[in-house]
């Protein structure tokens, strides 16, 4: 099931600074917490992708793509 | 105990008691070392209304837990104090090897309060502490010093922080060395030091940093060395030293000339890395166990000053008293890096207050009555040169200058227009790099750094300035490779954010910001697995990230407490309304200004600062274990936006 929808994930992939927006995303449609909001922030978008994908929010396809090319790849992953 | 000797000295030169303090467990785990601790102690014992120079303030020289070990270039040393400059937080950091001798002497900080009665320096001998009589020393330049002192103790191999003439005059903007050439340039402890008649701290220290795990730590140190061998900036800095930007610079127009008027200059390839290697390399040198080994040595063949001898150059040092101030032959260049080192100054705020006063003599503002007859008209490096020493002996207008840029606009009674020219934040003028060029993330630590103006190497937003170089990185931190560019607002809140935090990290272990987060051989899960093998702590990357967040939040809680906020976080109007000229063909940023407005609030939202004063909120505060500081701050918050503090203008503290 998609996390973001459509238009939320084009809103994020036009915006210039895009992480904390996906973060505040993320933790509005329950896959983060309070923690996982600030262990994020602190450590860096790799370490995100990491955790979407060992909770299989994300394929491996889909993180060695959001990883090569960046969070548009990753949300747009997030959205289908 | 692993990593840490668990213990720090307390020097009073008022009582001459020499008090040896344990670090509890939580301290340690709390605060790591360095600038962690240092900015711990100032923030605690020094209130931020107190005179820099009373002799309750303190100076505190801080290593970290890995100091001493074989990871990359672990002998920083982090030195911190109320800065007399810009009269709010202050700190700097130098390479040498004195760091790792403080380890092996078996101390994790120095505090140094109180004064003197007459000139002395502190003999450290593992556990025998002693205050000794300077007076023989008092005047002397640092590498003079330094010799008398390993004379005297009868040891070439001890190592010594030291300060020159212009520390005892009390300029406010006087540096500390150690090793002789390595400097702690900026924020002007060398002046705090001088103001309690403290003229050295020689080590020899006979012990080891013991290490938890050190299968674990060798084969990360082993690992990281290997990387260090195919790095591309490792090349660069190795090869033309730090001067390699030099012709970067010029190319893409953030080379500061004749008071960032100008971004590049036909001359500048002149005093490029490039040439100085061709021409006065004397020898390279590095700091302890560093794998880059970007220190340089310069004997001047030619001219006026054939023969002069000197540790350099760095980019920072020479190119305040060389383009920044019209100067473009490159032996007056390592002459007047020489001759600052001898007094024991910073370089970028000695070229940064000379250029300033060149704005004001070319616009009309003062003239060669104020002057004492001196014609402060760009490239003169006869006058240069004079004012130099005028500066460091606080002589005629050398003594104006002495009180760095911002307070000798006051001094001189120049108001507002006065102070349009000083380029500089928080009362400290910044170094030679113009964010219009080298990039906006950059220019946000002009704004924002904790130590007034002049953060380039505090939050040095590395992704942007040699991300290039690592294609991908970027991506990997920020998740966008856009960032790489310099000139865009993208992405470079959190990149501020990121990289602040990181420095902040790196500087409470004192490795050399060069061997990580500048190169990217070693990436914070690098530097998590060194730390936890030599300390047996078992700390996330979260939880290290979280300990340089507060940090930070405790300096800038330290401005607060000043009423330094948002209304400060600015930078000079130059780099926000002058669009960058053409200087040489092919320049990059012709046209570009800086859009700091653009970048702040976002970053603010990182920082959960206060939208209204700027201030670290408290919940944030209260999040990193900061329940203290958040009292401090309770009554602080509406006293800032009041009608009366508005209409302040703030240039120094
Ligand atoms: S990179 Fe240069 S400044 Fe840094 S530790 Fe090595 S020699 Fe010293």
């Amino acid at each position: 099931m998609a996390v973001l929808t459509k238009a939320e994930a084009k809103r994020l992939s036009e915006l210039d600074d895009f992480y904390m927006p996906l973060l505040d995303s993320l933790k509005k449609a329950g896959v983060l917490d309070d923690a996982g909001h600030r262990r994020y922030m602190l450590t860096g978008y790799y370490r995100l992708v990491e955790y979407l994908y060992t909770k299989k929010l994300i394929s491996a396809k889909d993180a060695e793509a959001a990883l090569a090319e960046g969070f548009t790849a990753l949300v747009a992953s997030l959205s289908s | 105990m692993y990593g840490w000797c668990g213990q720090r000295l307390r020097v009073d030169l008022s009582k001459g008691t020499i008090i040896k303090e344990p670090l509890s467990y939580e301290y340690r785990r709390k605060w790591i070392g360095g600038r962690g601790m240092n900015s711990e102690v100032i923030y605690r014992e020094v209130p931020p209304n107190l005179d820099p120079f009373d002799p309750d303030a303190r100076v505190c020289f801080g290593v970290g837990p890995i100091s001493g070990t074989a990871a990359p270039a672990s002998g920083r040393v982090t030195v911190s104090c109320k800065s007399p400059l810009t009269g709010g937080f202050g700190d700097s950091n130098m390479g040498g090897h004195w760091g790792a001798e403080l380890k092996y002497a078996g101390y994790d900080q120095i505090i140094v309060q109180g004064r003197a009665p007459k000139p002395v320096y502190i003999w450290i001998d593992d556990d025998n502490v002693e205050i000794r009589d300077a007076r023989h020393l008092w005047g002397k330049f640092p590498r003079e010093a330094d010799a008398m002192i390993k004379q005297e103790l009868g040891d070439e191999d001890i190592h010594i922080v030291v300060i020159g003439p212009a520390g005892e005059n009390l300029v406010r903007f006087a540096s500390t060395f150690n090793d002789v050439y390595r400097a702690a340039g900026r924020t002007g402890h060398g002046a705090v030091i001088g103001s309690k008649n403290l003229k050295a701290i020689a080590v020899r220290g006979s012990g080891t940093v013991k290490i938890a795990r050190p299968k674990e730590f060798f084969d990360v140190c082993n690992r990281l060395r290997q990387k260090f061998k195919t790095d591309p900036m490792r090349k660069f800095l190795y090869e033309i030293g730090s001067l390699s930007l030099i012709n970067v610079a010029n190319h893409d127009g953030w080379l500061s000339v004749n008071n960032f008027k100008q971004g590049a200059h036909p001359e500048a390839w002149r005093m490029s890395g490039e040439e100085h290697s061709k021409t006065v390399l004397k020898h390279r040198e590095g700091c302890f166990a560093c794998p880059i080994c970007c220190g340089r040595f310069t004997e001047i063949k030619e001219g006026k000053y054939a023969g002069e001898y000197g540790g350099g150059p760095e980019y920072e040092h020479s190119v305040p008293t060389g383009p920044r101030v019209g100067v473009f032959d490159p032996n007056a260049i390592w002459h007047n890096m020489i001759l600052t080192n001898n007094y024991g100054m910073d370089g970028i705020e000695t070229g940064g207050v000379i250029a300033t006063a060149m704005e004001w003599y070319e616009k009309g503002l003062i003239t060669s009555k104020d002057t004492g007859g001196l014609e402060l008209t760009w490239g003169n490096q006869e006058v240069v040169e004079k004012l130099i020493t005028m500066i460091a002996m606080r002589e005629g207008f050398g003594d104006v200058l002495a009180d760095g840029a911002s307070r000798a606009a006051d001094r001189l009674g120049l108001g507002d227009e006065g102070h349009k020219y000083t380029i500089a934040t928080r009362g400290m003028t910044l170094p030679g790099d113009d964010p219009r060029g080298l990039g906006f993330a950059y220019g946000v630590g002009f704004a924002i750094g904790t130590r007034g103006g002049c953060d380039h190497l505090r939050c040095l937003a590395s992704l942007e300035l040699s991300g290039f170089m690592y294609p991908g990185l970027n991506t990997k931190i920020l998740g966008d490779e856009r960032p790489v560019k310099p000139t865009t607002t993208v992405g470079k809140g959190y990149c501020c954010f990121y990289e602040e935090n990181q420095k902040a990290m790196v500087d409470c272990l004192n490795v050399c910001c060069f061997t990580t987060h500048w190169s990217y051989a070693v990436l914070t899960a690098d530097q998590v697995d060194y730390f936890n093998a030599v300390t047996g702590m078992d700390i996330t990357e979260e939880e290290f990230m979280e300990i340089g967040e507060r940090i930070v939040n405790l300096e800038r809680a330290y401005w607060a407490r000043l009423l330094s906020g948002k209304r400060e976080d600015t930078i000079p109007e130059r780099f926000q309304k002058e669009p960058m000229p053409k200087s040489v063909d092919g320049q990059t940023n012709v046209g570009y200004v800086f859009p700091v407005e653009k970048i702040l609030p976002g970053y603010y939202k990182y920082r959960d600062y206060d939208p209204d004063t700027g201030f670290p909120s408290e919940r944030r505060l209260k999040m990193l274990g900061l329940e203290d500081v958040a009292k401090d701050l309770a009554p602080l918050r509406a006293k800032y936006n009041s009608e009366s503090e508005k209409k302040k203008k703030k240039y120094y503290y």
